[in-house]
Order: C-alpha cells, then sequence, then structure tokens
C-alpha cells in the first residue's frame, strides 16, 4: 500500500531517473515522457497492491516492459561488423563518454536496457530479473555481451582516430 | 645361490630393503666375496633422480581455460567480472597474471574499463504534473457525494411539486413562509377604499387592523367563511427575516388579482375571489428564490387544513389564521 505521501516522493526520487532511461531507450523525449507518466499513473492505480519498498524496480518493471513490447515487433540485431563508421566519424563526439552515450544505442534493444539498468540504476542482477522477467543467468549474458559489444566497438573507433 | 651372473636380480630389492633376511645375509656375504659389485651397489644407494620442474606456466594454464559465457574468451569474462565486481579472488589472479604478462591483455582490459557507463544527469520537467494532491480522494469524494445529496434533494423536492396536490390541483409555485410574530394586519373599516386601490400602503396596514369577517362581509362570494363569523387574525411574513419589506414601501398589486382560497375546515368551495382584502398580502415579496419557495410549499403544506391561502398574480401564498 503506498499513501499519497509516498508516491509524490517517488515522483521526486525516481522521475528523473527513469526520464533518463526511458529516454536512452526511445530516444525520444515525447515518448519518454509519455512511458513515465504511463509508469506513475500504473503506480498510482495499483497503489493498494505495490509494496512501497518496491516503488522503484515497479517503476523501471513498467517502462521496460511497455517499451520491449513496443520495440519486439521491429527489434533488429546488431552484430559489430555490420556497423561501418565513416571517415571523421570520431570527431563528432567530445570524447569516449560521448561516444559510448551513442554507441549504447548501437545495442540490440535488450541488452541496452540491461546494461542501463546494471550501470545508470546501480541494480543487482537479481533485481534485474525482476525488472525484466528475464533469468539470473540471462542478465549476465546480456550485460556481457554489451560490455563486449562495446568493447569492440571502442577498439573499431580507435583505429580511426 | 647368487652369484655374479644373477645378483642383479637382488640388487634392486636390496637396496630398497626388501630382501628376506635369508636372502639380504646371502647377499651380503657374496658383496663380501666380491668388493667390486660391493662399490657397484653403494653408487647405486647414492643415486636418486633430478628432481624435474613439472609446473606448467600459469599464463598458460589460464588460457586454456574457457568461458563460461559463449563468444567470449575466459580472459574476457574475468575483465567484465572485475568491471561487474562479481570476480573470485582466484579469478582475479589469473586476470592480474594475464594483464602483467601481455600488454595486448591489458590494452583489452583498459577498454573493458571504459565499457562501465557513467549516467548523464537528466531532469523530468513534468514532474509536478505527476504528483497527486493529499486532498485528492477526499475532494473527489465529498465533492461527489455532496453532488449526489443535492441531485437526490432536487429529485424529492421536484417530484413534491409536480404531484398534484389533494384539494388544490393549482397549488403554489411561491408561498410565503408564515410566522406567528408577524401578527395580522387588519384593515380598518375606514380603509375600504384605501382597499379598492390598486396601490396599497404598508404602514398603513400594519397599524390598522381589520376583521377578515368584516372585509368577508363586503364580498358575496365568501358566504363559507363567513359561515364562521368568527374574528380571525390574518398572519402572514415576508419570504424570509432578511427581505422583509421595509416601512411605508408601496407595493402595486392589482386587487383584481388576488384570490383568496380558505383552507379545507373553512370551505370546499375554494377559491373565492375577495378582493378588497387585498391589503393583508403587503409585505409579500413576489419573486422568492426557489429555495424558500420549497419551503415555503412546505410549511404551507403544514398549515393549509386551518389557514388561508391568497393568491397574486398567479403565485399563491399562504396566510396563517389565528383565532
Amino acid at each position: 500500500m503506498i499513501s499519497v505521501e509516498q508516491y509524490n516522493l517517488a515522483v521526486d526520487k525516481y522521475s528523473d531517473n527513469l526520464y533518463r532511461f526511458a529516454l536512452k531507450l526511445t530516444k525520444s523525449s515525447d515518448e519518454a515522457k509519455d512511458l513515465v507518466q504511463d509508469a506513475f499513473e500504473k503506480l498510482w492505480k495499483n497503489r493498494k497492491k505495490v509494496d512501497h519498498n518496491k516503488i522503484k524496480s515497479y517503476l523501471f518493471t513498467v517502462v521496460h516492459n511497455k517499451f520491449i513490447d513496443e520495440t519486439r515487433r521491429n527489434s533488429k540485431l546488431s552484430s559489430i561488423d555490420n556497423i561501418d563508421f565513416e571517415p571523421g566519424y570520431w570527431y563528432n563526439f567530445t570524447g569516449i563518454k560521448d561516444f559510448l552515450e551513442k554507441a549504447i544505442d548501437k545495442l540490440p534493444e535488450i541488452q541496452k536496457s540491461v546494461l542501463l539498468l546494471r550501470d545508470w540504476e546501480g541494480y543487482s542482477y537479481k533485481e534485474i530479473e525482476q525488472i525484466t522477467g528475464l533469468s539470473e543467468s540471462q542478465v549476465k549474458v546480456y550485460i556481457f555481451r554489451a560490455r563486449q559489444f562495446l568493447r569492440k566497438l571502442i577498439g573499431k573507433i580507435e583505429t580511426l582516430i | 645361490m647368487i652369484n655374479k651372473s644373477n645378483y642383479h636380480i637382488y640388487a634392486i630389492d636390496y637396496i630398497e630393503g626388501n630382501l628376506e633376511p635369508e636372502l639380504k645375509k646371502e647377499f651380503e656375504k657374496f658383496l663380501a666375496n666380491n668388493p667390486e659389485i660391493r662399490q657397484e651397489i653403494d653408487e647405486l644407494k647414492d643415486f636418486t633422480l633430478p628432481q624435474y620442474d613439472a609446473n606448467l606456466d600459469l599464463t598458460d594454464k589460464i588460457k586454456l581455460k574457457k568461458s563460461s559465457i559463449e563468444g567470449l574468451s575466459y580472459f574476457e569474462q574475468l575483465c567484465i567480472e572485475e568491471i561487474e565486481n562479481t570476480i573470485t579472488q582466484q579469478q582475479r589472479k589469473e586476470l592480474y597474471e594475464l594483464i602483467s604478462s601481455s600488454a595486448e591483455h591489458k590494452k583489452i582490459f583498459e577498454k573493458y574499463k571504459l565499457t562501465k557507463l557513467q549516467p548523464p544527469k537528466v531532469f523530468f520537467p513534468y514532474k509536478e504534473t505527476l504528483k497527486k494532491s493529499a486532498t485528492y480522494n477526499f475532494a473527489i469524494k465529498t465533492i461527489i457525494s455532496f453532488a449526489a445529496i443535492i441531485l437526490i434533494a432536487l429529485s424529492i423536492i421536484n417530484l413534491k411539486l409536480l404531484l398534484p396536490s389533494r384539494n388544490n390541483s393549482s397549488l403554489p409555485q411561491a408561498i410565503t413562509i408564515v410566522q406567528p410574530q408577524w401578527k395580522a394586519l387588519i384593515l380598518p373599516e375606514n380603509n375600504k377604499q384605501q382597499l379598492s386601490s390598486a396601490s396599497i400602503n404598508k404602514k398603513a396596514c400594519k397599524h390598522h387592523p381589520v376583521t377578515i369577517k368584516k372585509a368577508i362581509t363586503k364580498t358575496p362570494q365568501s358566504t363559507n367563511i363567513q359561515k364562521h363569523n368568527e374574528q380571525l387574525d390574518l398572519a402572514f411574513t415576508p419570504p424570509s427575516p432578511d427581505i422583509a419589506t421595509p416601512q411605508n414601501t408601496q407595493i402595486n398589486i392589482n386587487l383584481s388579482d388576488i384570490t383568496i382560497y380558505t383552507s379545507q375546515k373553512t370551505s370546499s368551495t375554494a377559491p373565492q375571489n375577495i378582493n378588497k382584502t387585498a391589503a393583508i398580502i403587503k409585505n409579500i415579496k413576489t419573486n422568492l428564490s426557489r429555495n424558500l419557495r420549497t419551503l415555503a410549499y412546505k410549511k404551507a403544506l403544514a398549515l393549509r387544513h386551518h389557514g388561508l391561502r391568497i393568491k397574486i398574480k398567479n403565485k399563491v401564498y399562504g396566510i396563517y389564521v389565528s383565532r
């Protein structure tokens, strides 16, 4: 059971993180805003059922599931080999952090989602399992593959510098 | 019998101390008789095989290991386990062994370290719109409750107003509230001329009582009331105290507009026109609010069996009659 005060506190505490997460997934501020609003609306509707200690993971679960449902049909697997950088591509970025921000978008959606939950929100594998509905070992594999993908991407960009 | 052709058979067991006591004695007797062979045996006793270093190079050993994740080398797995902080002590030892053994490994590890994402600062711009008021539920529920009560009340009131009266189907859309403290306005006899006027002076009426009997006697149609032949004080009130008519206010009413209905007890032939009693209805405000009309209607219902009603311009007002 969540009180109005707890709900409003959750808005203060989690809406920025949730929006950042949704923004990264959707790459659209409008879609991200809708996802965040939907998540909080769902939380409010289900406030009698949701444990107030699990508000954050509930919100991220809603956003993740909604996004995955939306994009599942259009999901495509990225391959490092399919990514070609034009000459001078690197100079579009101010640094490796900036480059990685863009590089994440080249990850398959599920890997991106899991990696963001891990790195940005600091969730454990177990918590990501609960949010995404994946098994813990799947979560681990996705994270490892995502990191391998990014490492290779970094390697590829370095050869262009 | 141990001799020079077969002593080899017993030599190893003798050196290792495995010979039977009898054979051992015989072997030692043989050695005493053959000092060159004793020397050979003594050399064999001191001989040990050189120690061979069987440990494989650690780096090579680690390289033999396989990753539990398909598509990743064991070294890559160690790198990621380190970043993820899920690495064991043994694995960490192996990781740093590999890193120290190869510049290439170190380079790869550095790249893996970069894959740890740092969250950017992002602010949700519509935060306030998501918040709920603490009184949200209460307010909504209260408003709905009040609306429901008002609707029910209005329905009941409308129903009552729409229902035809048992004895008077023309009953009122507007009735004054009758209050006893408003004492009778009895028209004085010398005010007959005034009564016929279309304009009535309130102050004059208030201070000049008239009996209903006298008024009725001037009106041929009022036979039923006449029967009672009683002096009646007619009391009436303005619709509410806050709209009490000030002194000397002129209320313009055409006498022809006025009809008085007797109560059930006094008459069954109402209405009867007694135009000249018009003065008694001064102070009546003709435009009552709906709520006041409703209240007045209820009061009039309660009083109708022992009072009169007066109709002015198609509006009927209750008049309390005290004896």
